[in-house]
This record gives C-alpha cells, structure tokens and sequence, in this order.
C-alpha cells in the first residue's frame, strides 16, 4: 500500500473517531443539519408533518412519532465514510488525490444518510401504524435498512469507481 | 455464499467497527444492554447478508437462464453456408 493510501486511511480514521465522539456529546440542536432534512423528506415520502420541538428532535403528534437525535443516522454516516474511503483506496495515488477521495466520502455519504434513513423512518412509521413498533422489532429494522443501504452504497460506488478509472496502459 | 461475503466484507466491517468495536473500546462492553444490543447487530448482519446471498443467487440463475435461451435460439439472421 501507498503512503496516499495509508494517508486516506488515517484522514478517514480520523473523520470517524471525531465524529462518534461529536456523536456522543451531540443534542438535537447540534444535530440539526442532519436531522432537519430527514424530517423535511420523511414529511413529503409519507405525508406527516414533523415540527421541531427544542431540545427533542422533530415531532408529529397526530401519528405520535418522534425523529429525535439518537435516530439521526449519524453512526450510519460514520461507516459510509470509513467504507466509501476503504473501497476509493486504489485511487489514492497521491496526498491530494487522497484528501480528494476521503471529502467526496464524506459529501456522498452524507447524501446516502439522508436517502437511507428516510426510508427507514417510512418504514417504521408504517410498522408503527399498523402496531408493529416493539422496540426489538424497530432495532432490527433499523440494522437491516441500515446494512442493507451501506452495501448498496458501497456497492455502487465500487460501480462508479471501476467505470470511471482510467484503464491502464502498459 | 463465500463470494458475497467476500464483496460485502468492506461494509459489513465497517458497520461492526462503529457500532460494535468502537462502543466497546469506549468501555460499554460491560453494560448489559450492550450485549443484547450486539446480539442484534450480528443477528441483522445474518439477515442482511442471508438476503443478499439469495437474491444474488436468484439473479445470477436468472440471468445464465436468459442467456442459455438466447444462445440456443435459432436466428433468421445468419446466413446459410456459403452465403456472402
């Protein structure tokens, strides 16, 4: 391996332990950036109207259904970036070419996080409709739709990155 | 079986780094609840990975169907021998 690519490792390292550290001190407030927009989508996919509530998250209380920090994504962002950066790591050829890497990372990561996790709130809100909201039935929900958009993602970016590399001469 | 564990590898580490390793080294594996909580993360991880597998599978059969009867099927357009 690379020094650029030992170098996007640790970058990435480094994105994810600040994150989860964040992650862990983090209130609906500072979570806002990633919680605002998920409400906004989950409103329009599922026709509810979620509304800040300061110091909570976001609410609907005609479906009782609250979006509140622990629910922003944040550990699924944390994973798309370290995953996104281990699968770009070929093309890490140089320092520049690294931070460039571990930035789109971060950038389509946050993107995915937004996409994966309204549908997971859709899906629990439909679960939730229809009595199907146990607490271990919605944990089990949340790691499928979570791993599930993470090797999709992943996925596709392996995808994205094999067409888009240029082929190499001899 | 091998070989989707094999393209998932990346993600499903990654996935267990930060919800499961990370926690860990931070001291929570000594809560009870961080045991039953690991226990559903493996248990998903199956699921997810049982999933994939077979409609991977299902895909893959499909697709060596599909070409299987395009290449056994007679075609007007090629040309008789001898024909230019």
């Amino acid at each position: 391996m690379k020094k650029a690519q030992w170098f996007g490792v640790v970058l990435a390292t480094i994105v994810v332990i600040a994150g989860k550290q964040y992650f862990r001190e983090a209130s609906a407030e500072n979570l806002r950036w990633l919680l605002a927009p998920t409400a906004k989508c989950v409103s329009v996919l599922t026709g509810t109207h979620f509304v800040r509530e300061a110091g909570v998250g976001y609410i609907d209380r005609s479906v009782t259904f609250e979006i509140a920090p622990v629910c922003s994504g944040l550990q699924f962002m944390l994973a798309a970036i370290l995953a996104l950066s281990i699968g770009w790591l070929s093309g890490m050829q140089s320092w520049k070419g690294a931070v460039k890497r571990v930035a789109v990372a971060v950038g389509a990561a946050y993107a995915a996080t937004i996409v994966v996790n309204t549908l997971r709130i859709a899906i629990a809100l439909r679960m939730h409709a229809h009595d199907l909201s146990g607490s271990e039935l919605h944990r089990l929900e949340g790691i499928v739709v979570y791993l599930g958009g993470l090797c999709a993602l992943y996925a596709l970016a392996r995808h994205l990155d094999e067409r888009t590399r240029p082929c190499a001469t001899t | 079986m091998r070989d989707y564990l094999k393209r998932l590898a990346v993600p499903i580490t990654a996935y267990l780094v930060i919800t499961l390793v990370l926690p860990a080294a931070n001291g929570a594996a000594s809560h009870h609840e961080f045991v039953h909580h690991a226990m559903w993360v493996i248990l998903g991880c199956a699921l997810v990975v049982a999933l994939i597998a077979l409609f991977g599978t299902l895909a893959e059969v499909s697709l060596a169907g599909v070409r299987r009867l395009k290449n056994t099927r007679p075609s007007s357009r090629v040309p008789k021998r001898g024909q230019p």
